[in-house]
């Protein structure tokens, strides 16, 4: 500190004390304000590795730094007594100026990528679209909606890249009457398999996925808990594939960084179910000694369109 | 933060909204409503027409406790769907769409169907007759070669069109309807009936069809389509609106003689009994012409009918007014009364069911509004007339009388206004009552003879008696009964078919032939299954 930064401190502590004896609002003390930060040497958590680090190209140029962070504005209520006089008490009384607001934090760069060890979790609809004809006895549509449950581990990055495994679920039915008759189905499939996320823009990416598992079908023709209502269970596999995208909606921009993010997706895919055989038997409570029902085969394959939500950390 | 809301995002909303409504239309197996399903047995199958879906299901039993289904598309808007006298066929009148806009719109025809156990053909239709014009009412010959249709559909009929349609024309299922237009003095066909050989004075034995109309009787020579038919008109005065004819019988006579074939015609609120016969030819060219007598029996007859008494063929009359029965003497005409001891308004000849049918006469069953009934023996008529007739007494008055095929054509089913039945021994003369819980209980007689159902539609609950035993066997089935048919079996055993019409369409399936609870088969869902 220099004789004039100390005078100017000396002043400046004067004047507060007097202010608040006087009840006066006295304006803050300019602070000192550290030179500008140089580029960063040592890699830190909240900011990107070099490893972590695109290319400069990719990166977007950060905004310039806010006013009053210069030092040349800091001695802005330094007093102008001229070194060597004797200092004498000078009291101003000066009118409190207008709080200015605190300066916003500096932003978040704008990174393409993936945080290493990223967990998601996704919850959304699924409609999927069954044309056969069979399903009709079922559904009075051709739609099956379904409740979409999935989580996803990142396990691999590179740049704007990223290779998520992924386990999902889904269940859904739906219900009709079939000529008076009550029908209804449930299909549920638990799948594992693997996503390729590539990040288009800032806070857009674009995903692909295939999955793979089981699926089991049950369904029933007769009114629900009725001694004479036929139903089945099967097992099946199940495979689907899917393409997508998410937009963030909140979160970090600088996706290498570890934080919460949401985002909204939109995908379509096909999934694929063997044919199933539509054959009814009835309940121990049912008529006696009843045949089944064999009402033809169906084929649960179709076209998907799904929407949610996924949080990932 | 993405706002569905905004313009830009409206396109991919709309998206969202039409993607669970823009879906294909819904089959119509599984879419068309459940109303009506008539179901009519044949020998082998039970014909099941599903009108909501526009479909008729044959239901076979290939083997016991088995069932079969097999399906075709029904015609459009079936007027009519009939059995043949002997269940082998199926008869269906449809009068196509309507209004018939394009040449591939379906006409109006008559199909007939394989009713066996198991067809040759595949979609067991056996002949087809593509009409003109719609038709409404279909009349059947008893001995299977003949179809009459009457009665138009379309909003111009002429109502004295008849088109008949000779089932054993050609091996072609495309068959050629033949159409005639009756005379008319103002009236339009009631009913149809075909008659058995009737001898003529020339020409030899043919088949008739009888036309009764509101006002006249018509006959159309089946051998000779081609000439004019002959109408018996039941008025002396031209202007004059005549009593309805209400029935018409015939007889061929003494089979040696052929020119004693007779019509007789009861008319509506009149004693009289109009008499035609079949005569010497009065012009060339002809083969017959009718001589009518009008006799006055004394009192409305509710019933006539052509009888052999040990005095020579006769027609007998009841007059349930005066419970009297009138025999009159077709040749002389003179009328003989004999009072029966209730009013009878019914008969049916049984000497053909008797094993030791007495000589010289018939035996009639008589019934009527009372609860009586009366076994008519005609041998001793003419000397002992009133000593003739027999009675037994019922618990209630009888309705209906239900024949029983061979070997067991001796016994007749009597219902009546109770839910007992009685069948009636007309070789003992006795009748056996079996009595019912149901209220409303129907009864069906096995084509076999063997067996009497007893259901009533909405129970679970009935009952196989055994004819020759009358033994009956108290049956359960769940759900409820809608109705029994006894059909034959693929195997040449016999199927009960029971039909539910709880949760949809359904059956179970019995031996006929030994009925148990406990040996049974259930079909569910015959209304969703398409084979």
């Amino acid at each position: 500190m220099t004789a004039k930064d100390q005078k100017t401190f000396r002043s400046t502590l004067a004047i507060f004390f007097l202010a608040s004896a006087a009840g006066a609002e006295v304006a803050p003390a300019p602070t000192l304000v550290p030179e500008p930060p140089a580029a960063p040497s040592e890699p830190n958590a909240a900011e990107p590795t070099a490893a972590d680090a695109p290319p400069p190209a990719e990166t977007e140029a950060p905004a310039p730094a806010p006013e009053g962070a210069s030092p040349e504005a800091a001695p802005a209520q330094a007093s102008g007594t001229e070194p060597g006089e004797p200092t004498k008490a000078r009291v101003h009384v000066v009118a409190a100026p207008a709080a200015k607001a605190p300066p916003p934090p500096p932003p978040e760069p704008v990174v393409l990528g993936d945080a290493a060890g990223r967990f998601e979790l996704g919850l959304g609809l699924d409609l999927s679209f069954l044309g056969d004809e069979e399903y009709d006895l079922l559904s009075a549509s051709d739609v099956l909606p379904q409740a979409a449950l999935r989580a996803g581990l990142t396990v691999w990055r590179g740049g704007r890249w990223s290779v998520l495994a992924m386990a999902a679920g889904q269940y859904g039915g739906t219900g009709s009457s079939a000529r008076g008759t009550p029908t209804h189905i449930d299909l549920g499939r638990v799948l594992l398999g693997a996503e390729v996320r590539g990040h288009v823009l800032s806070g857009l990416v674009g995903y692909g996925r295939l999955l793979a598992g089981a699926a089991v079908v049950a369904s029933r023709v007769g009114q629900a808990g009725a001694a004479d209502t036929l139903a089945l269970t099967t097992p099946a596999f199940s495979a689907g594939g899917t393409l997508g995208a998410a937009v963030r909606l909140y979160g970090s921009t600088n996706g290498p960084a570890r934080a919460f993010r949401l985002e909204a997706y939109l995908e379509g895919g096909y999934d694929f179910v063997p044919e199933i055989g539509l054959v009814y038997a009835a309940g121990p409570d049912g008529p006696s000694r009843p045949e089944p029902l064999d009402l033809g085969v169906l084929s649960a394959s179709g076209g998907r369109f799904g929407l949610g939500l996924q949080g990932s950390y | 933060m993405i706002d569905l809301r905004s313009t830009s995002y409206r396109p991919l909303s709309l998206l969202l909204l039409a993607l669970p409504i823009a879906c294909g239309s819904r089959a119509e197996r599984y879419s068309a409503p459940l109303d009506v399903v008539d179901a009519v047995p044949l020998r082998g199958t039970v014909v099941l027409h599903d009108r909501g879906l526009r479909r008729l299901s044959f239901l076979t039993s290939p083997g016991p406790l088995e069932l079969g289904l097999e399906s075709n598309d029904a015609p459009e808007n079936v007027q009519q769907l009939l059995p043949s006298a002997d269940r082998e066929r199926l008869f269906v009148l449809s009068a196509g769409v309507d209004p018939r806009l394009s040449p591939e719109d379906e006409g109006p025809q008559l199909l007939v169907f394989d009713g066996a156990p198991e067809s040759e053909l595949a979609d067991r239709l056996l002949k087809r007759f593509e009409l003109d014009d719609p038709m409404k009412n279909l009349a059947i010959d008893p001995r299977g070669r003949w179809v009459a249709a009457f009665g138009g559909y379309s909003s111009l009929v002429n109502p004295n069109e008849l088109v008949l349609l000779d089932l054993d024309e050609g091996d072609e299922v495309d068959g050629t309807p033949v159409a005639t237009t009756i005379r008319s003095f103002g009236g339009a066909p009631i009913e149809l009936a075909f008659t058995d050989e009737i001898d003529v004075p020339r020409g030899g034995p043919r088949r008739f069809l009888i036309v009764r109309t509101d006002r006249d009787v018509t006959l159309l020579d089946l051998e000779h389509l081609d000439r004019p038919e002959v109408t018996l008109v039941l008025s002396e005065k031209p202007d004059e609106v005549p009593p309805p004819p209400l029935q018409v019988v015939y007889d061929d006579g003494d089979p040696e003689d052929s020119g004693d074939a007779m019509l007789a015609v009861r008319l509506g609120a009149s004693s009289d009994v109009v008499l035609a016969t079949f005569g010497e030819p009065d012009t060339e060219g002809k083969d017959y012409s009718m001589k009518v007598n009008i006799v006055d029996v004394g009192g409305v007859p509710s019933f006539i009918d052509f009888v052999r008494t040990d005095g020579g063929r006769r027609l007998a009359a009841l007059v349930p007014t005066l419970s009297d029965a009138v025999l009159v003497d077709p040749g002389s005409t003179v009328t003989e009364v004999v009072d029966l001891p209730a009013p009878f308004s019914a008969m049916r000849r049984i000497t053909a069911a008797l094993s030791d049918a007495p000589e010289g006469g018939d035996v009639a069953l008589l019934w009527g509004s009372g609860s009586s009934i009366a076994f008519w023996s005609l041998g001793s008529t003419s000397s002992t007339p009133y000593r003739s007739v027999s009675t037994a007494q019922l618990s209630f008055a009888v309705t209906e009388v239900q024949d029983v095929p061979p070997p067991n054509q001796h016994l007749k089913v009597l219902r009546g206004a109770s839910p007992d039945v009685f069948v009636l021994d007309l070789e003992s003369r006795q009748s056996f009552p079996l009595e019912s819980q149901l209220s409303s209980g129907i009864t069906t007689v096995s084509p076999d003879g063997q067996r009497l159902w007893v259901y009533q539609d909405g129970s679970s609950r009935f009952s196989a008696v055994d004819l020759p035993e009358l033994h009956p066997r108290s049956l359960f089935v769940s759900p409820n009964v809608s109705s029994v048919h006894d059909i034959e079996r693929a195997d040449g055993g016999r199927s009960a078919v029971v039909l539910h019409r709880s949760n949809g369409l359904s059956a179970t399936v019995f031996d006929a032939s030994e009925p148990s609870s406990s040996e049974t088969a259930f079909f569910p869902g015959l209304h969703l299954r398409s084979e």
